[in-house]
């Protein structure tokens, strides 16, 4: 099941209408479970059990850890690497097994090795990460185990942020199932605005831009042009279809009093890789960065360790959205330009970094470094990409005024989100908690929505991940 | 007391009315404005199971697309056939499995004996391996001899509904066309739109998509369906085996899309193409024939709605068939005139 079918307006009412009604935490955590178990397993069951075994993988080592300290690295390592082992398996196996078989094919060798083929569950890569976060902060003391399966469980599995993040972390999530949820008419209202909000963005914005998108990268060798076009309007797609999602998520869990983390803050404003690190998929980054960026060493250690450990955190956030080399690239590319704007940084005189206009003609250059990454992202094919940098070729003029459309319906599409920057900064504060400017605000979302939102939505793009 | 009484509810009426009036408002803006888009819209439902095809050469298989795209009087025409042996047994909402079922037990299990079977549809009605629950019920209750039950039955307010969603697509597709034909006009300086179409059909002539495309991942399978990841799981083997164990031959045809001004109509589940193209290919070695009319797509004039051909484009696509058809020589010599 999925947020934009009609099911779930009716899964989502009947929920919450129960929930509401029970009364005490318990009783409420209980019921949240069965839920995200019925959301979850809509179509497939059996991705509940390796939802669980990974769930409980964690619970356990925590126990495991505070009954015997002495042994908690070995727990530790026991854990992560059973629950890598699933992701491994059902994400990584077959294209690991695939470049394998090529490289021995070189070497004239053939081995008896066969993929598997197998299916990958909705949100494996979120909800590992998420899991083992909970046993990681238990061996780092920042959190006490817990022995109440069934809170744990409702963390692990909680339905609106279970297949497309944001990746939660116990120490907020977990208190907040743990404890007694309120919901008032304020905090309702905003969360109905929130998931329309992400409702508009995923099925008018990004399904709209998606043909045009799908149209130029399905062309044999697109030029330069007419690619940097279409990763710009994918770059559009993209924060549209993920942050709409967790517009979706956010405002879903708000209605259960629940709030989850920000996983966007506006990232095309950033004015530096790290900047946009800290804006883009913020619970990603932030996960990688505390488990791993920091352990290697993060910005201590001189250059050269601190570049090794950023290299290594964005390939592997490369690699976490899907097992191909073109992700692997992507996150290559963001470990070059965060590398490259340290060297280079210091010695960007102060004069020109306070020159007026200085701030937007850096996140003018960060957005086109981050086009250029989405053109790898997108472009699924690497030999088409290396052609793009081998014979860079501007097209003919038909193709040129594709680019010119392209780009320009991406600018179009994308001025509601600008839009709302706006409204956000000026109008907001104003009027924002009038009743009437949330329920003119629904009438507006939902006529767009009807009006504008193609028959058959799209699956979101990080349902992929 | 009772001054602050009546501010205080003063006061709510005044936040509750501006809540409740102008969303109203609005919506009843947009309803009057969705009403007044004028289209053309008639989708015919057969509801009839009935054979239609004692006596015909060619029986056209398919979905409500069948039933206006392909013109069988303009297919005759085309093939060198009389009148009346070409027959349409078409059922909307359908895919292969129910064509399948209606090949078996419509067309052949009443002593029908057509040399071709001409199956029409589109990419996903062809990798459908089990349809979406609807359509399974109406399946049977059709083979059991009962009613077909139509979406607009279950409800006094479903046909408005679907009205006013057809009526909304209208305004959101010439709002996409509009946008994308304003601004090849004002980059192109007025040449813009036949520029865009030739680029793009040119382009896409030369593409390839199937390396491109990434291994299905998604476990969600759409409404209940089952669709087929590789051309073995498809059923063309089945319908294949059943046509040559009554004399005929199988054609499918992916009909054309609607091209938007930018390029081909809405994507049809890119990353089915490879299981589309496999399964023509599987056809063809069968002894069947593909042709494959999605791309380049027509133009937006040529359709009554989004998706099925208005009587003039339908008789000169059917004509183009009929052409490709017999060039293929998949017809009988004999049948021929």
């Amino acid at each position: 099941m999925t947020f934009v079918q009609p099911e779930f307006v009716l899964f989502l009412t009947v929920t919450l209408l129960i929930y509401w009604t029970l009364g005490s935490v318990r009783r409420q955590n209980v019921f949240l479970l069965a839920a995200s178990a019925v959301f979850y397993g809509w179509v497939h069951p059996w991705m509940l059990v390796l939802l669980y075994a990974s769930a409980l993988t964690d619970w356990a080592a925590g126990l495991v850890m505070a009954q015997r300290p002495e042994h908690r690295r070995l727990v530790l390592t026991a854990a992560i690497g059973l629950n890598l082992f699933f992701l491994f398996v059902f994400k990584y196996y077959d294209f690991f097994v695939s470049n394998v078989l090529s490289t021995l094919q070189v070497f004239g060798m053939d081995v008896p090795l066969t993929t598997l083929n197998l299916v990958l569950p909705v949100g494996i890569s979120f909800y590992t990460f998420q899991s083992m976060s909970y046993s990681i902060s238990v061996y780092r003391g920042q959190l006490q185990p817990r022995r109440n399966l069934v809170d744990y469980m409702a963390y692990v599995s909680f339905f609106p942020q279970l297949v497309a993040g944001p990746i939660e972390r116990a120490g907020n999530l977990l208190g907040q199932i743990e404890r007694p949820r309120q919901l008032d008419a304020a905090k309702a209202q905003g969360a109905v605005t929130l998931a329309l909000w992400g409702a508009f963005k995923k099925l008018c914005i990004a399904d709209s831009i998606a043909p045009y998108v799908d149209k130029v990268f399905a062309s044999a060798d697109p030029p330069l042009l007419l690619s940097l076009a279409g990763a710009f309007a994918f770059s559009v797609q993209i924060l549209a279809d993920f942050s709409g999602y967790t517009d979706m998520a956010r405002g879903t869990a708000r209605l259960f009093g629940i709030d989850l983390m920000v996983n966007f803050r506006h990232p095309y404003l950033a004015t530096s890789p790290s900047d946009f690190w800290q804006r883009w998929h913020i619970s990603l980054s932030s996960w990688i960065r505390d488990y791993l960026y920091i352990p290697l060493g993060g910005g201590r250690g001189g250059f050269f360790r601190s570049a090794m450990a950023a290299s290594a955190s964005l390939l592997l956030s490369g690699l976490w959205h899907g097992a191909a080399w073109h992700y692997v690239l992507w996150g290559a590319w963001h470990a070059v330009l965060l590398i490259a704007y340290r060297v280079i940084g210091p010695y960007v005189p102060a004069t020109l970094r306070h020159l007026p206009g200085a701030r937007f003609a850096a996140m003018g250059l960060m957005f086109g470094f981050t086009c250029v990454g989405w053109l790898i992202f997108r472009q699924a094919d690497v030999s088409a990409l290396a052609r793009l940098v081998t014979h860079p070729t501007l097209g003919a003029p038909a193709s040129r005024l594709l680019a010119g459309v392209v780009a320009g319906v991406a600018l179009v599409m994308a001025s509601p989100m600008v839009l709302a920057m706006a409204v956000e900064r000026w109008l907001v504060p104003r009027f924002g908690g009038a009743p009437w400017a949330h329920t003119t605000t629904w009438a507006v979302l939902v006529i767009s929505l009807f009006i504008l939102a193609a028959d058959g939505s799209r699956a979101f793009i990080y349902f992929r991940f | 007391m009772a001054p602050v009484r009546s501010s205080t509810s003063a006061s709510k009426l005044g936040a509750v009315l501006p809540a409740a009036a102008l969303p109203l408002l609005l919506l009843g803006l947009a309803a009057q404005g969705l009403w007044s888009v004028e289209h053309e819209y008639q989708v015919p439902w057969d509801t009839s199971f009935a054979p239609d095809c004692p006596g015909s050469r060619v029986v056209v298989l398919g979905n409500s697309r069948a039933g206006s795209d392909v013109d069988v009087n303009a297919l005759a025409a085309a093939l060198h056939l009389p009148a009346g042996q070409v027959a349409s047994i078409t059922v909307p909402g359908t895919s292969l499995p129910t064509w399948y079922a209606l090949a078996e037990h419509v067309v052949f299990d009443r002593g029908c004996a057509p040399d071709v079977l001409v199956v029409y549809g589109a990419l996903l009605n062809f990798v459908t391996v089990v349809p979406a629950r609807f359509e399974r019920e109406n399946l049977l209750a059709g083979l059991r001899g009962g009613a077909e039950r139509r979406p607009e039955d279950a409800s006094g307010f479903a046909p408005v509904w679907t009205d006013l969603r057809q009526r909304a697509a209208q305004v959101r597709d010439r709002a996409l066309r509009g946008l994308t034909a304003t601004l090849a006009g004002v980059i192109s300086g007025g040449a813009g739109r036949a520029t865009l179409d030739a680029a793009f059909d040119a382009g896409l002539a030369k593409a390839s998509t199937a390396p491109r495309m990434p291994r299905p991942t998604e476990a969600l399978s759409s409404e209940g369906m089952v669709l087929a990841t590789t051309a073995d799981e498809t059923l063309v083997d089945e319908i294949v085996t059943l046509a040559a164990a009554h004399g005929a031959r199988v054609v499918f045809v992916r009909g054309p899309s609607m091209s938007t001004g930018s390029g081909p109509g809405p994507s049809e589940g890119l990353f089915l193409e490879p299981v589309m193209a496999a399964t023509g290919e599987r056809l063809r070695r069968l002894g069947g024939l593909y042709i494959e009319s999605f791309s380049p797509g027509l133009p937006a004039e040529s359709y009554t709605d989004r998706i099925h051909l208005n009587a003039v484009a339908a008789a000169a696509y059917t004509a183009e068939l009929g052409r490709r058809i017999e060039e293929s020589r998949v017809l009988p010599a004999a049948s021929l005139r």
